[in-house]
């Protein structure tokens, strides 16, 4: 047998020596104690977290988009004569708008009579006519009504959406929360500005008889929505 | 407000230091076997460093307006992209990843000394190192990316041998009156601050749950609910860098009271203040890192990337270089004696002090509007005072302290040295291959 020390394939003594001195390892331990106090109620708390967040990303993110609709209205009479043709102009200022409401869309009703007073006096012919202004609207959408006549005295229509989306029907929607859903109806400036309305009358008078002119009243309606969401 | 990144900087310090320190190991024959094997470790941990800073740099560069965040590689977080070319560079930064945590773990095992012995310790830590670098990355990019957490355990372990050296070396020095205890207590905390300044920062943040609100903001947005292993994994990590924080200022209080200040202490009520600073900035932030859910994503102010910068970045990407070289120098790890070496040491510091003035001047450039003569100037000064003052710099560095002496260890193969760096070169090379070849084969995806 050699004399010769053969040393150890391993040898911890180092390791063990480090974990020799008991004031060390009390403290060690102490701390090892308190970290795991820690460990256990972070995690705690972030395994709530998650199981939470969780629930609004991964839930069921179905939402009924209501409006609560209310109106402002202008009202304009104006006398025209045959063959005139004006333009009336209607300010919508952010201001006007009461608190949490945009402008969905704007209608204009444009009504007269024949007020003659000559026998046999045929209903005049009015056109009307929004005139695309600054305003932020949606001027080419297919459900507006940008021009309209009448020659039978009946009233006529106009109709501008402002708002994208709005029909003042309610929509459904998907999103995480309520912020999320209702940001798309949140977005200001849409509908205010100056909505201008062109009014042409061409007046029809009975055979040997003048009627030169009418009245006409042009009423218009801001409508106006406030959203709010609830799941479904 | 636009900040410069200092991870370009970080990454060229820390390459050019690995670099240096690698010829230093190898070089030096004649020094203490373990000592020499101990810098080969940290020269290839600085290496893996750089690197890992360097792709940070290039995404940086290729994708300026991409978000790319900690938590993508820390916690798992990447969900594959269509761009081959920022997946490929993102499961790279996963495999350098992995082997700075088990570096990190083997220097732990023999710095400040060596924990093991006998014939066959040295040559399982090689294998152990070689072995993890190629699995680790494989079973990450095949695994989910989210089961990288599982190694905050091994981040943990390393924490806590440091730690427990740390206290070993402190109640030597306190209680039983060892003076050259204070060496281990020293190397340990150094060690500790280098390497978990970054989540020690957030300690405030870990103990109020500040740290949870933040990271339910990054929960939103993955794909898939986690498991309470994952979330523990999390946790675990945040630990790693609470517990030395705490027992480190604990430590430095008392022995500060008792003996006054040093380095170590210093530095450590610095990292504790911001910790402290941090957790308020978050919650003046709460509803920003929450808002991805409760409301919709929002940026942070810009404030807070300036402080980010000035907290984070210099103290990762410029402080902790320095702390490497100065435990490097401070332990001998690096033979200082010959002339050749001395040189060459000299060289290290003067470069390493340089280009971290000039970044901090570029930076403070980048933050506030200082007129760039001003700077300049600056620089010109600070390039004045590192050439008139090298030696004093230099011998502050390599002073003649007793640290030193607490380093041992066994001793190891001469063969093992180069053998070393062969293994270290091609694990570098097949965690870029793995990366590109997996990237291109849509892994993950």
């Amino acid at each position: 047998m050699s004399g010769k020390e053969v040393s150890p394939e391993f040898d911890f003594t180092a390791f063990t020596e480090l974990l020799d001195d008991r004031a060390s390892n009390i403290t060690m331990g102490v701390v090892l104690t308190i970290v795991a106090v820690v460990l256990t109620y972070t995690t705690v708390d972030l395994a709530n977290l998650n199981e939470e967040v969780r629930g609004l990303v991964d839930g069921d993110n179905n939402w009924d988009v209501s409006f609560e609709i209310q109106s402002m209205t202008f009202q304009e009479t104006i006398v025209m004569v045959d063959g005139e043709q004006r333009q009336l102009d209607f300010d919508v200022d952010q201001s006007d708008l009461p608190e949490g409401f945009r402008v969905g869309q704007i209608r204009a009703t444009v009504s007269y009579g024949e007020t003659s007073g000559l026998p046999a006096d045929p209903a005049d012919s009015v056109a009307a006519n929004v005139l695309q202004t600054d305003m932020q609207a949606q001027w080419n959408d297919n459900n507006n009504t940008l021009s309209g006549s009448s020659n039978d005295a009946t009233d006529i229509e106009l109709i501008l959406r402002t708002h994208p989306g709005f029909t003042g029907q309610s929509v459904n929607a998907t999103g995480i929360n309520e912020y999320q859903v209702l940001q798309p109806w949140l977005i200001e400036g849409f509908g205010t500005g100056t909505f201008s309305v062109v009014v042409e009358l061409n007046t029809q008078s009975p055979p040997f008889l003048n009627d030169s002119d009418e009245e006409i009243v042009v009423n218009v309606e801001v409508v106006m929505f406030k959203p709010s969401a609830t799941p479904t | 407000m636009a900040t410069e990144s200092l991870a370009p900087v970080a990454a060229i310090t820390d390459l050019i230091l690995g670099t240096l320190t690698i010829i230093l190991a190898n070089r030096a024959v004649n020094h203490d076997q373990h000592k020499r094997f101990t810098a080969l470790l940290f020269g290839w941990t600085f290496i893996f460093i750089g690197a890992y800073y360097m792709i940070i740099s290039l995404i940086e560069l290729q994708y300026p307006d991409g978000v790319f965040g900690w938590s993508l590689i820390q916690f798992g977080t990447f969900a594959p992209t269509s761009d081959g070319t920022f997946d490929a560079l993102v499961f790279m930064l996963y495999g350098l990843q992995a082997g700075i945590n088990i570096l990190t773990l083997a220097l732990a095992l023999h710095l400040p000394f060596d924990l093991g012995a006998g014939r066959g310790w040295n040559s399982a830590i090689i294998g152990g190192v070689g072995a993890y670098c190629i699995v680790m990355p494989i079973v990450i990019l095949f695994g989910g990316f989210s089961i990288t957490v599982i190694q905050s355990l091994m981040i943990f372990a390393t924490a806590a041998i440091w730690t427990m050296i740390y206290i070993r070396g402190i109640v030597a020095e306190l209680v039983n009156g060892d003076e050259e205890a204070r060496s281990a207590s020293k190397g340990a905390g150094l060690l500790l601050i280098a390497f978990y300044s970054g989540t020690m920062i957030w300690w405030l943040s870990t103990v109020m749950l500040a740290n949870n609100e933040w990271f339910s903001g990054v929960i939103a947005q993955m794909s898939e609910s986690s498991s309470i292993f994952y979330l523990l994994g999390v946790e675990t990590l945040w630990v790693a860098g609470l517990m030395p924080l705490m027992v480190v200022f604990l430590g430095e209080g008392y022995r500060t009271f008792k003996k006054g200040s040093s380095l170590l202490s210093v530095v450590i009520f610095v990292v504790a203040v911001i910790g402290f600073i941090n957790y308020f900035i978050d919650i003046a932030v709460s509803d920003i890192l929450v808002s991805c859910y409760e409301t919709e994503c929002q940026e942070l102010p810009a404030a807070y990337r300036v402080w980010e910068t000035l907290t984070t970045g210099v103290l990762s990407f410029l402080f902790v270089p320095m702390l490497f070289v100065y435990i490097l120098i401070q332990y001998r790890l690096i033979d200082t004696s010959l002339d050749e070496n001395r040189n060459l040491l000299r060289m290290m510091i003067l470069l390493l002090l340089l280009i971290v003035s000039s970044s901090f001047i570029e930076m403070i450039q980048s933050l506030i509007p200082v007129p760039q003569m001003v700077t300049a100037s600056l620089l010109a000064i600070a390039v004045a005072f590192f050439i008139g003052w090298e030696e004093r710099i230099t011998g502050w560095f390599v002073n003649e302290s007793t640290d030193g002496k607490i380093v041992s260890g066994d001793d190891i193969l001469t063969q093992s040295f180069s053998k070393f760096t062969v293994l270290m070169s091609i694990v570098l090379i097949y965690i870029i291959a793995i990366s590109w070849l997996f990237a291109a084969m849509g892994v993950g995806a």
